[in-house]
């Protein structure tokens, strides 16, 4: 059998907190969405698999260091800080993230303040979704509407040369028929 | 080498500690040395005791022999031939996997708050002795941790200084970090000193 009966906690609780311990696991483990935890002095003090697999940050690596390390504009960063104080939270900031292999990842981030029972700040939950998709997406879309508009405006000009041409063609004959009729009035 | 003697020293030590002890150690063994690793630790362990400490029955928030984490650290030491360099690693990565580290980092605030609250930061973890931090000095980059009534096993002076090494580098931005143990109790010392500065 495996331990000693739980001397301090009665059996329903220690099944509870087995339960919850387990739930909490597999919520971390199973959350899509990149999810640092964060002290009052910027210290990222947890962490969970998304942000392992987006970053390539290892807990091991990880915890321990500043938030700010992350992220290309560390100005940005560190008014995204003094803003959430402010406003308790922060959506849908875009950043660039800097992976482990030096990659750069556009990111979408919100940050929200965490309080204890006194209403002290305690830290902040930073979460990040990678948004590298949407962008390359959204450029292409420029890209297209780009050459679409150059496509456009080279159509345009060319009907006007030939508005203008045609135009005074016209003219030109209107011109011409009234010089006949001259003529053979005289 | 482990046998029955020591055994049956260590099984006296009086005491508690959380599962998460256990679950910090199987992380370790996994990152360093794989499901092979681990399957070799569980066999050398099954040699000398009964009960699998590497199991997934074991409960983070559970309370188990404190004797177990010691003895749990000795196996690990002889199974892979480790030293000091690991064990003081082992302690060193154990607060960044630890579930019990997790549901208290309201207490990871700042450098004065989780070492004035050590001694309940110590009660959530083990159920004999106590942590005090009767020095903490930010402008010299100074934090002095007294450990009183815990004289276990030595091998728990290497894990400690890595552990409370990992612990101040939550709450303090430094480039280094350095820690001694300059008491032990098994040194005729009243209790266990670490000094632990930082630049």
């Amino acid at each position: 059998m495996i331990g000693n009966k739980n001397k301090f906690v009665p059996k329903e609780i220690e099944d509870d907190l087995r339960n919850l311990e387990r739930y909490i696991e597999e919520l971390s483990v199973f959350l899509p969405l990149s999810v640092y935890t964060v002290n009052p002095s910027n210290i990222i003090v947890d962490t969970n698999k998304a942000a392992i697999d987006l970053t390539g940050y290892d807990e091991d690596f990880i915890i321990g260091k500043e938030i700010v390390i992350l992220f290309k504009d560390k100005k940005t960063t560190e008014e995204c800080i003094n803003q959430v104080l402010e406003k308790d939270l922060i959506k849908n900031q875009e950043m660039v993230l800097i992976a482990y292999d030096k990659k750069e990842i556009p990111v979408n981030i919100s940050i929200s303040v965490r309080k204890d029972r006194k209403n002290n700040v305690i830290g902040y939950f930073w979460a990040m979704s990678d948004i590298s998709e949407s962008k390359r997406f959204q450029e292409s879309l420029e890209k297209e509407v780009e050459e679409r508009t150059k496509e456009l405006r080279e159509k345009l000009e060319e009907l006007e040369r030939f508005q203008k041409i045609a135009v005074g063609r016209e003219l030109k004959m209107i011109e011409l028929k009234k010089e006949v009729e001259r003529l053979k009035k005289s | 080498m482990l046998n029955k003697d020591i055994i049956k020293e260590i099984s006296k030590i009086k005491g508690e500690t959380r599962g998460a002890v256990f679950r910090t150690d199987v992380k370790y063994i996994l990152d360093k040395k794989g499901e092979n690793g681990l399957n070799q630790l569980k066999e050398n362990l099954k040699d000398i005791i009964d009960n699998d400490f590497y199991s997934e029955k074991i409960v983070s928030t559970g309370w188990y022999p404190l004797w177990w984490r010691i003895l749990s650290l000795l196996v690990i030491k002889e199974t892979f031939n480790w030293g000091e360099e690991e064990i003081f690693d082992m302690g060193a990565r154990a607060p960044k996997h630890s579930f019990i580290v997790k549901t208290i980092l309201r207490y990871f605030i700042s450098i004065e708050k989780t070492f004035e609250e050590s001694g309940k930061y110590w009660e959530k973890h083990y159920s004999v002795g106590k942590l005090e931090a009767p020095r903490i000095d930010i402008e010299n980059k100074q934090l002095v941790l007294h450990l009183l009534d815990f004289k276990a096993h030595p091998i728990l002076c290497i894990y400690f200084k890595g552990y409370f090494k990992s612990i101040t580098g939550l709450v303090v931005k430094a480039e280094k970090i350095f820690i001694e143990e300059t008491k032990c109790m098994f040194e005729d010392n009243p209790y266990h000193e670490f000094v632990i500065n930082w630049e």
